[in-house]
């Protein structure tokens, strides 16, 4: 929408009224509509002939196609444009005439660009008509009364038209607009009674001006249902109406014979094309018979009408859409920036600080992914309308995006004052809520800074509120944490660590260490987990748990991905002819990596560069993936194993387990959660929990492998409990991939006797049938 | 790619900072045509001082037939960086090209007429699969929209519009444009270009919204009364938080505005830039370069030199991609002196820039009083903004 409609309008009554020749007048349609309406084709066509067009070279003006616009075709194909949309409006009076636009590309005419097309028409045919009846005069030097009369009151109704204009596009008040509207029909037709009625939302119509007579009386006189009346024939059959015998009339009201009526003409007025009105002119002048120009100025001025009532209507919405959430109705985020930055300007008063609460919705995410997207919404419709019932009158309530949502308070005291009103909200939020025949509890949490007139800048506090909203999130989510300056030094620190990321890859502060897996029933190496670590140098190691998720977020996991999984590959082939033949080797896939469409590629890459046998390398994929774009997933899962490599679940357990997807998925290896592996001494549940997810591996043939093991009691567990595999510190720390085949080949040390050695089980090299490698 | 089937196509370009005229002219013409045999039209970017009938002897010494269009600028632009005082010369060549020039004189007479007579040109070029006019008008004559709607009405929209206006340094007294040997003013000249490969065209300010939009109350031709309501300097002043000298001091002001121009919402693409020529401190008025319609949205917009440089990046982006995987022959900018001031010493990064873009191929163009680019609707003239046309 680009809000120029009614200017256009205007501009273009004030040139065509100054052309001075038929040729001209088409011309200056043509192109002013294409301006308008933004289309690169506009053209007159006059029976099936193409008067005047913009658009083509005059050699190249495809007629047929301008014929098929006009018979109302849309799209259509267009020489040198390819397939455009296309709109037409009918030249009333003209004969077969029209006015037809055509844009390139998909984007069709809306209803906005419609009702200006039918405005320029119908400016067009009144100037069109003019100018012949000026043409005339010229021609015979001596104009006959009736045609000097009928000149001057077409000249006498484009001024009055473009008064009209005028007042709508100064967004004069609308009731002005449509007041002096009814003033100049009646001045121009001549007839006593002029009203004009909208249609209410129970079906009745109303009067909402009136001329020659006040409303009240008119409303009598006309009566007020759509179907009956002049006004109300119109409105329900969409068209222009006459009566003028209409005393003998069918749809005549005796009322209205009884007061005299003897004629009646009704135009309807439409918004969005459909009818939504009429203005309707009655005398009660006997034999009283309409003339064509009469006719024209009643539907000229109802065609006014219709704008100035969808102008009023389309300013409002698209202010209002430019600063509001389309889903909640909630100001935006430029609206509440707009009204913090208003709140934070100096004043002489000495003001009490303001409060901004960013509030982010924890859980969103997984209603989406499990209820679906309308389910979502309506949560977020259900959050945005408690907030606004919990702020005080004057407070602010936005929607900034996603699941995040503002609050500007006013009048705090202090920052327990603030505290104290960002837990009340928080509470609210946590009441269940209805969403799709599910009873649901969201949990929100929220940061609050504190914002003082004249001192803070908008940006800095809505910045601050936001980090301390991360900082309540990192504890746990559900809670409200207040902004202290230590958050912005994290922050700065994060942004420091992620601006050494970008340059760590090509500074070769990266390293690949292997963890062994070793087979459970024999303590035998059946492969090893790349595990990447971030060294900076002098600035000491960095934690994966810091660095990874930061990857993640700048997308850096797709090179940084590359990179281990080629160095990975590449340190497991070398190590081949020296130790055990069959050592597999694990690397993980980030979410990121995995909807990256370049991602088989690179896996082959990797495998051709190495000359690791495909089947060798397995890849791990965490649980949460599998829920974000389940179908994609499948692809790129399935994609993958056709270059020969195998697939395993990592973190099993941790995230929304379903058991199901391990039936639906391509998969390999199943790695069981660390927080299992803990309590499996513990806790018999868990025992039976890891007993049952080992069975149904079992069941579907696929491989378990148990991770985080550190102690030989839960060594001997889980060969209890049947699992084929395990990790941890217990069979050994990250470390360089020689080291660990070299130990493991040299250390032989059987598991059934039950013994140790540094750590370590694992099991006899001379094992008769290493069954298919696991990972 | 089908290359092997196209017939040879190149292009070339040459710069001189010589003194002479002439000698400036013989110098960048030579270093053009080095580019290949068969040149088919030499395009002339020259700097203001030069003596332009010895520059245009000086070119034709060197190339006495070959097709000639050119303008002076407000500086000029070639791969090695921005001159303000040389002459830089583009020659494109190759049966795979074929060119047809014009020229229209007492262009404030006719503006519509003279873009007409411009694109009259095109149809020497028809037939060829790929083509595109390129226009070189004066800045001083007039409503240059007239000029662009005067060569739609004859190009039609399957051939895209590309230029700027001419400049004279900011002298704002006259500039002047080249047609084979003559030198004029107050003149159009164009170029249409055929060719057996695309051009690709892009176009970009590089200027951001700041807040919400406003309406546009009350406006009058260029100058703005009232926005939501309020008297127009005042909201321009308080939304941008502008420094207090902008507020009480004409020049602090125009300083300030011309980093933060108003922007004109359109359905397609980005918004229409206008730039705020004065603060009207009496009435509270802002007055702008080009009108301001009543009715509308505006955004406050503002720009630095990184995002100037962004859409440098990607109008030269969204120029190439439109190759069809093509290399660039060579990229040809039409650059508003207005982005030039934003830059200030940085204007050298630009043209980096657009040449680390163009890779091994030539850059020319130059600094314009105006730009003109109509590749969708009709609408094609553009202040405050970066062209960029890609051969291949």
């Amino acid at each position: 929408m680009n809000g120029w409609s009614t200017q256009q309008l205007t501009e273009f009554l004030a040139a065509i009224g100054a052309t001075g020749s038929r040729a001209a007048a088409l011309r200056l349609a043509v192109e002013r509509v294409a301006e308008a309406v933004e289309a690169e084709v506009a053209a007159v066509m006059v029976d099936g002939r193409v008067a005047a067009q913009v658009g083509f070279a005059s050699t190249g003006v495809p007629g047929s196609s301008l014929r098929r616009i006009a018979a109302g075709d849309d799209p259509v194909e267009l020489p040198g444009l390819g397939r455009c949309r296309s709109a037409a409006g009918r030249l009333d009076g003209e004969g077969d005439a029209w006015l037809v636009v055509a844009r390139a590309g998909d984007d069709a005419f809306n209803s906005e660009d419609r009702a200006l097309l039918r405005g320029m028409a119908r400016i067009l045919t009144l100037a069109l008509r003019n100018l012949r009846l000026l043409t005339d005069e010229r021609r015979t030097r001596r104009t006959s009364q009736r045609q000097a009369r009928e000149t001057r009151q077409r000249q006498r109704l484009l001024e009055a038209l473009a008064r009209v204009q005028r007042l709508i596009v100064d967004r004069a008040p609308q009731q002005q607009i449509l007041d002096r509207l009814v003033s100049d029909v009646g001045r121009l037709v001549g007839d006593p009674v002029v009203g004009l009625r909208l249609l209410e939302p129970d079906g009745t119509l109303r009067v909402v001006a009136a001329h020659g007579i006040d409303p009240s009386t008119f409303r009598v006189v006309v009566g007020g249902t759509p179907g009956s009346g002049a006004g109300g024939l119109a409105l329900a059959e969409d068209r222009l109406v006459v009566i003028e015998d209409y005393p003998r009339h069918p749809m005549a009201t005796p009322t209205l014979v009884e007061r005299g009526l003897q004629a009646a003409a009704a135009a309807p007025i439409r918004a969005d094309g459909r009818p939504i009105g009429s203005l309707v002119v009655a005398s009660t002048l006997r034999g009283r018979q309409y003339g064509d120009t009469e006719l024209e100025a009643l539907t000229a001025f109802a065609e006014l009408a219709s704008l100035a009532i969808t102008d009023a209507e389309r300013t409002e919405h698209m202010l209002h859409s430019a600063l509001h959430d389309a889903l909640t109705g909630l100001p935006n985020r430029s609206l509440f920036s707009d009204r913090l930055a208003q709140r934070l300007m100096p004043t002489r008063r000495r003001r009490s600080p303001a409060a901004v609460l960013f509030i982010d919705i924890d859980d969103l995410k997984r209603v989406n992914d499990t209820l679906g997207h309308l389910a979502g919404d309506m949560a977020l419709v259900e959050v945005g309308r408690r907030l606004t019932s919990s702020i005080r009158v004057g407070d602010t309530v936005a929607r900034m995006a996603g699941d995040e949502f503002t609050v500007l308070m006013d009048g705090v005291e202090d920052e327990q004052d603030a505290l104290a009103a960002a837990d009340r909200l928080a509470a609210v939020l946590r009441r269940p809520l209805q969403v799709a025949d599910r009873s649901l509890t969201l949990t929100a949490s929220i940061g609050v800074r504190l914002a003082q007139a004249g001192q803070d800048r908008t940006d800095d506090v809505l910045r601050g509120a936001d980090l301390a909203m991360y900082e309540a999130k990192a504890r746990g989510g559900g809670g409200v944490s207040l902004f202290h300056p230590e958050l912005d030094q994290r922050a700065a620190r994060r942004l420091e660590l992620e601006s050494d990321l970008r340059t760590a890859l090509d500074g070769g502060q990266f390293r690949v260490l292997y963890q062994p897996i070793v087979s459970l029933c024999d303590g035998s190496l059946r492969g090893v987990e790349a595990l990447v670590r971030w060294d900076r140098g002098t600035l000491g190691l960095v934690s994966p748990v810091e660095f990874i998720p930061l990857a993640e977020e700048t997308g850096l996991i797709v090179e940084l991905g590359a990179w281990v999984l080629g160095e990975a590959c590449r340190a497991a082939a070398e190590l081949t002819p020296a130790a055990r033949g069959d050592v597999a080797l694990s690397v993980n896939l980030s979410a990121r990596q995995l909807l990256e469409p370049g991602l088989e590629a690179t896996v082959a890459a990797a495998l051709a560069a190495s000359g690791l046998a495909p089947e060798r390398l397995t890849l791990e994929i965490t649980e949460s993936v599998l829920l974000s774009d389940a179908a994609t997933t499948l692809e790129r899962l399935e994609a993958l194993r056709r270059l020969g490599v195998r697939v395993a679940i990592d973190d099993f357990g941790t995230g929304y387990s379903s058991l199901s997807y391990l039936r639906r998925l391509p998969l390999d290896a199943v790695k069981i959660d660390r927080s299992f592996v803990e309590q499996v001494t513990l806790d018999p549940r868990q025992a039976a929990l890891v007993r049952g997810i080992v069975e149904l591996c079992h069941a579907l043939s696929l491989d378990t492998v148990a991770e985080g093991v550190e102690t030989a009691e839960q060594a001997r567990a889980l060969v209890g409990l049947g699992c084929d595999l395990a990790q941890g510190y217990h069979f050994g720390r990250p470390t360089g991939i020689g080291e660990i085949a070299a130990r493991h080949v040299l250390r032989p040390n059987p598991v059934k006797a039950g013994r140790t050695t540094g750590g370590l089980i694992v099991g006899p090299d001379d094992h008769p049938d290493p069954t298919p490698l696991a990972l | 790619m089908e290359d092997h089937a196209l017939s040879p196509r190149w292009m070339a370009v040459g710069r001189s900072d010589r003194r002479d005229a002439g000698e400036a002219g013989a110098d960048a013409a030579r270093q053009a045509l080095a580019g290949g045999d068969d040149p088919r039209l030499l395009i002339v970017f020259a700097a203001d001082r030069f003596d332009a009938p010895a520059l245009l002897a000086g070119i034709r010494s060197v190339a006495p037939t070959v097709p000639l269009i050119g303008c002076s600028t407000a500086g000029e632009i070639a791969s090695s960086g921005p001159g303000e005082a040389g002459v830089v010369v583009t020659a494109l060549g190759g049966a795979g090209f074929r060119v047809a020039t014009r020229a229209a004189a007492r262009l404030s007479a006719g503006l519509r007429a003279g873009g007409a007579a411009a694109a009259q040109a095109l149809d020497e070029v028809a037939g060829m699969p790929y083509r595109v006019l390129l226009l070189l008008a004066d800045g001083l004559a007039g409503d240059q929209q007239e000029i662009v709607r005067g060569a739609y009405g004859v190009a039609g929209a399957a051939v895209p519009l590309v230029g700027g206006c001419a400049g004279d340094d900011l002298r704002m007294v006259a500039t002047r444009q080249f047609h084979d040997d003559r030198v004029l003013t107050d003149a159009v000249v164009a170029a249409a270009v055929g060719s057996e490969a695309p051009f690709g065209i892009g176009v970009r300010h590089g200027w951001r919204r700041v807040g919400e939009p406003m309406l546009v109350s009350a406006s009058s031709g260029s100058r703005v009364m009232l926005l939501d309501d309020r008297p127009a300097l005042d909201a321009y002043l308080m939304r941008l938080d502008a420094p207090d000298a902008a507020r009480t001091d004409a020049a602090a002001f125009t300083a300030f505005a011309q980093t933060h121009p108003l922007g004109l919402a359109r359905r397609s693409g980005e918004e229409h830039v206008r730039f705020v020529a004065e603060a009207d401190f009496e009435r509270r008025e802002l007055v702008c370069i080009a009108e301001v319609p009543t009715g509308g949205l505006a955004w406050l917009m503002e720009g630095d030199a990184s995002s100037v440089l962004d859409a440098t990046d990607a109008a030269c982006i969204e120029a190439l991609s439109a190759l069809g995987g093509r290399p660039p022959l060579g990229l040809l900018t039409f650059d508003c002196i207005a982005r030039k001031s934003v830059l200030g010493v940085g204007v050298g990064d630009e043209v980096a820039r657009v040449a680390s873009h163009a890779g091994e191929a030539p850059v020319a163009g130059f600094y314009t009083y105006g730009e003109i680019a109509r590749t969708r609707g009709v609408t094609g003239f553009h202040n405050q903004t970066l062209v960029v046309l890609a051969l291949s």
